[in-house]
């Protein structure tokens, strides 16, 4: 398993979403929000699954909203980034961006 | 809100997704559903998916199936590692299961051979129960039986003499059957055309009609079926075919090829006479009424039985009435040689399942290291049990599946070589069903033993194994269960040796049974006269008397005589009825009831052609013509019984059962001869009457050539003789009189000799399995050996040591097999011509083929052992 300060390539994924959405981050916004930047095939469970791992890892918190009748009458979860989030996210881009340099020319012609 | 989302699918995600999550992820996908108008599909695929990923997934544990695929798959591996032990073991175990096998498939087709008649269950066998055996019917009790309508729905007699069918082409001789009219309805059976017989066919002046059988009507009518009204000639005799029986119906007696009216005469006036009553020619089939059980209808009969011995004590004093379901004629005689064969046949099943067994424990001990190491390693006991199992039901699997294959390969030999008419198994239909009742009997057992060295690894410390020098272990539990399976097929070996051997000596008794008469180089051949063209007795007294006359001047030929039956032929007393008789100077019994004795025809010389010591007076010559005083010679019972410590010569007999009318049944005894086994071998010679043919001429003889010829050369004489005398006289094949006494002993010499091979290979089995034992027993003690050695032993006590080991095991088992056979003596016994079944002979003779064999195994391990050097052992390890 990876270290806790180093996100794997679809937890960048979730966390770059939650953070593009801000205070309306919950499950079906997230779902949407990343099927719509990215798409590709997006397995539900997954994204649930990997939102949990992150809020165990101390990178996301959440909280309930109230229930909405579009809904059947079930809350909502809304997720933020806590600040290690945001740093631990932060770091790893600039880490890729850093891996980045100097290969433009490399994959340009891919 | 426009639609509800799929129910069932919410549902789904209740149970499986975390309770934390399921508010959220559900009002989600409720969410989405809704706003943006997916569909149910779309509902359903997204649920799937999230069930999917919060399945339950147990912690870390391999589900049940794959471990179980992994034992047996390792188990296979290890049989593959030694194919030895699989490759010996699997083909005993298919042996074993593989005759078991053929034999039940047989053994199911002879006991449940169906019965060409509809419902047998209610068809029942009529018959006189006397002291001493059984007899069938005279007419006139048979018709007062028919009366009995309120128990039989339908009551039929018959017997079967032979008739001879002429004109259209060769004569040819038929067995046929004369029937009573009720005899197809009886059985239930309808005519393929043409009809059956009727009352109005059946009385002395009615018509003659006849039914042909289906083989008849194929061989001599091309199956055309235009036949029904025409005449054919029987004996002479114009008969109407009126209908043709359907194919495979050959009741009474396999080959039946005809069927013709009784037509007895039921005149009152001969109802009562005794001779009548006497002539007890009659089997009597009837179809119980559906609701008359066998005992009511034993219950009846008894008093019918009283009343007739009242009315009629002369004929029917000591003559009970009885039934007995019709399947019990055919299943009757089977039941003990099938319980023998098959049980002997299923022992040896046994004793190969001890021997595998045994095997399995010798290749478990020998690889006892290699599992200390894996339990040293880590593997689980469980573990190395279930493969272990595996392994031993991969061992018994392959055994059944080979030996179902062999069974059925068997069978199919046992079809190919079974004479025509002999039950066979059926190939594969109606057999199948019972051999899976087989199968699920053996296969219990198969698992069982093979299961048998995995239970008793259990108990095993197997640590020790690793220790240097561990293995040294005499009384382990696995070598001790090694030793019980030896003893176990000790046991059922001499279980299986005692019976073959008390059968074996039946058999010799039975072949050394003197039978008081010599019937090598004596030949026979039935000669029967069309009756029509031979009606007045000279005629046929002439026509025999002309043959014999002739055949006596043939090259080679010795003897020639006449004789209405053959000496141990299983027909004879059907030939030969029995007569009551009353003798000069005797007063009749009180009772009414009159001694009986067989009375039987014979030719001149008949004596000196079998010969049958005359003890005194004279034999039977010329001067015995037709028109001489009315003689008859009796055998030395006839004389003891009728005369004792009297001179018989010139006395008179009076005998009234008479075969031909102008016959006054009133003799005068002119010699005495000699007893010999008439009836069969084990019977006691009973007393005999003996009449001269001139004076009885009888149209049906049997021809009786003693010569030095051979048989080819004698059969063309008799044909060429026979040809000049009368071309119309149809002559059955000559056959030498020997064989059909050796007919008769061949039903015990198969089954001693079935019996000697099942013994013999057990006894193999017991002895390779006893072998394994002590050889492993001196290997394993090749240490201790070494150390009496070294301290002094000397060779005999070594030898002492090994052979005493084997000994001991055998001689136990071989006290436990003569248990088994004394408890199996009371099945053995109605097998057993005087032997009786605790013969000590037979018993002393084990107990010495046990000893041997404990020599036998011991040899080599002895000299394994002899060779031990005790340095070299007691440094080993």
């Amino acid at each position: 398993m990876a270290p806790p300060d180093m996100l794997g390539e679809f937890e960048l994924v979730v966390l770059l979403a939650v953070l593009r959405l801000g205070d309306e981050a919950y499950g079906a916004s997230i779902l949407e929000e990343i099927a719509r930047r990215t798409r590709r095939p997006l397995a539900r469970g997954s994204v649930y699954i990997t939102l949990d791992r992150l809020e165990a890892k101390g990178l996301l918190g959440s909280e309930r909203g109230d229930p909405t009748p579009i809904r059947g009458g079930r809350a909502k979860r809304f997720f933020r980034l806590k600040p290690r989030g945001l740093r631990v996210l932060k770091r790893t881009l600039a880490d890729l961006g850093r891996l980045q340099e100097g290969l433009a020319p490399l994959l340009e012609g891919a | 809100m426009k639609t509800r989302p799929p129910r069932l699918a919410l549902a789904i995600l209740n149970r499986t997704v975390p309770i934390a999550l399921r508010e959220e992820i559900e009002g989600d996908l409720i969410e989405e559903y809704d706003r943006h108008g997916r569909t149910r599909f779309w509902f359903w695929r997204q649920a799937v998916s999230i069930a999917w990923t919060y399945r339950p997934r147990p912690a870390m544990k391999e589900p049940v199936a794959e471990v179980l695929f992994d034992d047996a798959r390792s188990g296979f591996r290890s049989l593959r590692r030694r194919p030895a032990f699989a490759v010996v073991a699997g083909t005993l175990l298919a042996l074993g299961v593989g005759v078991n096998a053929a034999m039940f498939q047989w053994a199911d087709a002879l006991w449940n051979r169906p019965l060409p008649y509809a419902e047998p269950e209610h068809l029942v066998r009529v018959f006189h129960a006397r002291e001493g055996g059984r007899e069938n019917l005279s007419p006139p009790n048979y018709f007062d039986l028919a009366e009995e309508t309120e128990l039989f729905e339908g009551l039929a007699g018959y017997w079967s003499p032979s008739l001879t069918l002429t004109g259209n082409g060769e004569p040819e001789k038929l067995l046929a059957a004369t029937v009573s009219h009720g005899f197809f309805e009886v059985l239930g059976v309808a005519p393929l055309v043409g009809r059956s017989f009727i009352p109005d066919d059946d009385g002395p002046g009615a018509a003659p009609v006849a039914v042909l059988g289906y083989g008849l009507f194929q061989r001599r009518f091309a199956g055309d079926r235009g036949v029904v009204g025409r005449d054919i000639l029987l004996d002479g005799t114009a008969a109407t075919i009126v209908g043709i029986a359907p194919e495979g119906f050959s009741f009474p007696a396999p080959g039946t090829e005809l069927w013709v009216p009784l037509r007895l005469p039921r005149d009152r006036a001969l109802q009562g006479g005794s001779p009548y009553r006497s002539f007890r020619i009659l089997d009597v089939v009837g179809r119980l009424r559906e609701e008359t059980s066998l005992p009511q209808a034993r219950a009846r009969l008894a008093s019918l039985s009283d009343r007739l011995s009242r009315e009629y004590p002369g004929s029917n004093l000591g003559f009970r009435l009885e039934v007995e379901d019709f399947r019990e004629v055919e299943r009757g005689p089977l039941r003990a040689p099938l319980l023998l064969l098959g049980g002997s046949l299923f022992l040896l099943l046994l004793i190969v399942c001890a021997n595998v067994s045994g095997l399995w424990i010798a290749r478990l001990l020998a690889r006892e290291r290699e599992l200390a190491v894996r339990v040293a390693m880590g593997a689980s006991r469980s573990r190395l049990l279930r493969e272990l199992l595996a392994e031993g039901s991969g061992v018994a699997l392959l055994g059944v599946a080979g030996g179902s294959l062999l069974g059925s390969w068997i069978a199919a030999l046992a079809r190919a070589a079974a004479p025509p008419g002999f039950p066979v198994p059926p190939p594969f239909d109606r057999g199948s069903g019972s051999l899976l009742v087989l199968f699920a009997v053996l296969l219990p057992i198969l698992l069982t033993f093979a299961s048998v060295p995995a239970i008793f690894g259990r108990g095993r410390n197997l640590a020790n194994a690793l220790r240097p020098g561990g293995r040294v272990e005499g009384g382990s539990a696995p070598a001790g269960a090694r030793r019980a399976l030896v003893v176990f097929e000790m046991a059922l070996a001499s279980t299986l040796l005692v019976s073959a051997l008390l059968l074996l000596q039946s058999f010799r008794a039975l072949e050394n049974v003197d039978r008081g008469f010599r019937g090598e180089s004596v030949y026979y051949a039935s000669v029967e006269l069309p009756f029509t063209k031979y009606r007045e007795s000279y005629r046929r007294a002439g026509f025999f008397e002309g043959l014999q006359e002739r055949l006596r001047q043939a090259p080679g030929v010795e003897r020639v005589s006449l004789s209405l039956g053959l000496p141990l032929d299983p027909q004879a007393e059907f030939f030969v009825t029995r007569s009551p008789y009353s003798v000069e100077g005797k007063p009749e019994p009180d009772s009414g009831k009159k001694p009986e004795a067989a009375l039987h025809v014979v030719g001149p010389e008949f004596f000196e052609t079998l010969g049958v010591s005359l003890l005194d007076g004279r034999g039977f010559d010329a001067r015995d013509h037709r028109d001489a005083p009315p003689v008859v010679i009796v055998n030395e019972s006839f004389a003891r019984t009728a005369w004792p410590g009297e001179d018989p010569l010139g006395k008179e007999v009076r005998h009234d059962l008479v075969l031909l009318p102008d016959d006054v049944g009133v003799r005068h005894v002119v010699g005495v001869v000699s007893d010999f086994r008439y009836y069969a071998l084990e019977r006691e010679p009973e007393p005999q009457m003996y009449v001269p043919h001139a004076q009885s001429p009888w149209p049906a003889m049997h021809l009786l050539i003693r010569t030095t010829s051979d048989l080819v050369s004698l059969q063309t004489e008799v044909r060429r003789i026979l040809g000049e005398l009368d071309a119309d006289v149809p002559l059955a094949p000559l056959s030498a009189l020997d064989d059909v006494s050796d007919a008769v002993v061949a039903a015990p010499r198969l089954r001693a000799r079935l019996l000697s091979g099942f013994a013999g290979a057990a006894a193999l089995l017991a002895a390779i399995g006893l072998y394994g034992v002590v050889s492993f027993s001196v290997a394993s003690r090749t240490r201790e050996i070494g150390l009496r050695v070294a301290l002094g032993a000397g060779r005999s006590e070594v030898v002492t040591l090994v052979v005493g080991q084997a000994l001991r095991l055998a001689l136990v088992g071989a006290a436990l097999g003569a248990l088994g056979a004394a408890l199996s003596a009371r099945y053995l016994s109605s097998l057993l011509f005087s032997v009786r079944p605790f013969d000590p002979w037979s018993y002393g003779w084990m107990g010495g083929a046990l000893v041997a064999i404990a020599l036998l195994a011991s040899y080599l391990p002895a000299r394994k052992a002899l060779a031990v050097d005790p340095t070299a052992a007691l440094r080993a390890d």
